[in-house]
């Protein structure tokens, strides 16, 4: 069984060209080429060879307000805190908050889902991953700044104060949070997935470093930083 | 009917100039010999030609048919009541006897197991009511306006040990309207197969009795009592 | 049976591609999915009771709030809460009804929130009425006009569990200067939990 692993690749491509000879045999020369080109359309399609050429991410400044997907997203400051409600960190740890105001300004509710998969866990802070030792982060837990309580969904034309919260390291220690925003694209069919209609987190259209605010007593106390934020940028 | 694939040999017959002979292809010069001696009587009707495939084709349907319906017994058919394995009347002991697919919540020798439940139900009675008796735990429930209230009686007989998760006992009116389907009781009592005080869904005595409480509307006429488990078998019960 | 080598002619690879584009047209372009999948509307206003076929349901009151307390949790508004006040009657069997979402004349919609001691859906059985208080927070603009779709097929993925099935829409009656004064009103409403209807409330009787 020497051969055993080549076994497999080897039929298969045999068979193509059997197939292939097969069919091109009863061709003429203008429709070789033909069908050469559209197997070869077919051949790049996988690999994104329609998709818009990608562009550089755009800066993210607080205070400024982005359009990301359905959301107008203004991210106003981040600060942290040692616990923030029911939310509390392991020992050691602390809370990070990313406050911003957003606004959906589609015609449909969108899900709060929507909006931590537009604004990830930002790399290279400390954030605390979902399994230890794996390095995979946490989707941000979505608070309502006013009230406290949880959003799951936002519902057009009305504008959201939210703070988007995640269990970050207690040795982390920076004045600067370097955040990104990712693109979101709707997809309105999707014969791999079955799950037609949806948004997807497509690539960093905005990064940007956001000031940190330490050790703010609570995600409310953070109205006043609103307008020097404003003013730094 | 259109072929996609022409035959490059046409049938005799057609398209031959009056007078050639009928082997000679069109174009080709007498005496030449044709490449390939076409059969003769090739020309069986479409139906002829394609018998197998037609044979095939209500068998093809029937299997895609079938295929694709498996919803029906993997959704449908194990959630709800559908089979109807005794009927009987007031008064009767109707027996049921059907297996289930046990999780070991309750027995955890019995987890994942398919387990046999066998049970004899009597209702005893059943009747209209004015007022609700005081639920064991709860606050006492009034019964509200624009509803009445039935108390159906059952007796039951089976093995102690038996699982009777997920009672139901309905109320069927004529026009089919289902009182009842909830497993939880008006009182607020987990298990309508069980005495209130009971704890579990296991039975302990061979024989014991129960009384469940549940509303209707006001000019629904009640035509039987139902029985099950959640499905797909269940007792019917008609009144008189 | 050979005879011959048949060959891949102009003509029918024409006829198949042609074939399939037609049919990609056809599925693509006629309006199959109205035909099929279309709800049944059934359009009413505040108090009056409308019959699902599964169920009677009547929109008892609609009010609004800044604030939604419970004992729970209190929410604020980011817009305002639009408070849809409803009874239930199922009539076939235990049914739970999961649909509720707002439509404004702009043709946004909004969908419930649980915040605030605020239900989603409700289930009940025949037999009684099942008072539910759905909380909707809408802006400003989408007060006037606005109604209210409710049914036991809910409306995620474009009323996808609403197919074939009977719907409710109640024109919540409100008008251009009253959704002025609604807007402006600072109300505290502490929405009640799912039951039995006050005495007076119950829906119509048969």
């Amino acid at each position: 069984m020497k051969h055993a692993r080549n076994a497999g690749p080897d039929l298969a491509f045999r068979l193509t060209r059997r197939v292939v000879t097969a069919v091109a045999d009863d061709m003429s020369t203008t429709q070789r080429v033909g069908a050469g080109a559209v197997a070869a359309l077919v051949a790049i399609s996988p690999f994104g060879a329609w998709s818009e050429v990608e562009v550089q991410a755009d800066p993210l400044t607080g205070g400024v307000p982005v359009e990301v997907g359905p959301f107008e997203v203004t991210v106003e400051k981040a600060a942290t805190a040692d616990e923030l409600g029911h939310l509390v960190p392991q020992p050691g740890n602390h809370m990070l908050a990313v406050v911003a105001d957003v606004t959906n300004t589609g015609d449909v509710p969108e899900y709060g889902v929507t909006l931590s998969s537009a604004i990830p866990a930002p790399q290279d802070a400390g954030i605390v991953p979902e399994e230890p030792g794996k390095p995979k982060l946490p989707s941000a837990t979505i608070i309502n700044i006013e009230d406290g309580t949880s959003i799951s969904i936002l519902n057009p034309g009305v504008t959201h104060r939210v703070a988007l919260i995640w269990e970050q390291s207690g040795e982390w220690s920076g004045t600067e949070l370097p955040l990104e925003v990712v693109e979101l694209e709707w997809v309105e069919e999707d014969p791999l997935g079955l799950d037609d209609g949806h948004w997807f987190a497509n690539e960093i259209a905005f990064q940007g470093e956001i000031p940190v605010k330490p050790a703010a007593p609570e995600a409310s106390a953070g109205e006043q930083g609103a307008s020097t934020e404003a003013e730094q940028q | 009917m259109t072929t996609l694939v022409t035959p490059a040999v046409p049938g005799p017959g057609r398209g031959t100039p009056p007078g050639a002979a009928p082997s000679l292809q069109p174009g080709m010069l007498p005496g030449s010999v044709p490449p390939d001696l076409p059969a003769p009587a090739r020309r069986r009707g479409w139906w002829r030609r394609n018998i197998v495939w037609l044979v095939l084709l209500p068998i093809a349907v029937a299997a895609a048919a079938g295929a694709s319906s498996f919803r029906v017994w993997a959704y449908w058919w194990p959630v709800g009541l559908h089979h109807e394995v005794d009927r009987v009347s007031v008064g009767e002991p109707a027996h049921m006897a059907a297996e289930y697919y046990d999780l070991g919540l309750s027995v955890p020798e019995r987890a994942n197991t398919t387990v046999l439940r066998e049970i004899d139900a009597t209702v005893t009675g059943i009747e209209q009511v004015e007022r609700l008796p005081p639920p064991l735990y709860s606050d006492p429930v009034a019964i509200p306006d624009g509803s009445v209230a039935y108390e159906v009686q059952v007796h039951f007989a089976a093995e102690p040990q038996t699982d009777v998760a997920l009672c139901q006992i309905i109320l069927v009116a004529e026009d089919g309207a289902r009182y009842g389907e909830s497993n939880t009781d008006l009182l607020g009592g987990p298990n309508r197969c069980l005495p209130p005080d009971a704890e579990g869904s296991l039975s302990e005595q061979p024989e014991w009795d129960v009384s469940s409480f549940l509303l209707a509307d006001p000019d629904a006429e009640i035509t039987q009592v139902r029985l099950g488990f959640g499905g797909p078998e269940y007792v019917t019960v008609d009144l008189p | 049976m050979r005879h011959g080598r048949r060959r891949i002619t102009w003509k029918g690879t024409a006829l198949v591609v042609g074939a399939v584009t037609a049919g990609c047209a056809l599925v693509t372009y006629l309006p199959q999915d109205d035909a099929v999948d279309a709800p049944f509307i059934v359009e009413g206003e505040v108090g009056q009771p409308l019959d699902l076929t599964y169920a009677e349901l009547t929109v008892t009151e609609v009010r609004v709030a800044d604030v939604l307390t419970s004992p729970a949790e209190a929410a604020a508004a980011a817009g305002t809460f639009l408070v849809v006040d409803a009874t239930w009657r199922a009539t076939q069997g235990e049914t739970t009804f999961s649909g509720a979402e707002v439509t404004d004349e702009q043709g946004r919609r909004f969908w419930p929130s649980s915040r605030g001691g605020c239900s989603t859906s409700a289930s009940a059985q025949p037999g009684y009425a099942w008072r539910t208080t759905y909380c909707f927070d809408v802006p400003r603009d989408a007060l006037e006009g606005a109604t209210v779709r409710l049914a036991r097929g809910d409306q995620t993925e474009e009323h996808g569990g609403q197919r074939r099935d009977a719907v409710a829409v109640v024109d919540l009656g409100i008008t251009a200067s009253e959704a002025d004064a609604l807007w402006k009103a600072a109300e505290t409403v502490s929405p009640e939990a799912p039951g039995y209807p006050p005495a007076s409330a119950g829906g119509s009787e048969g």
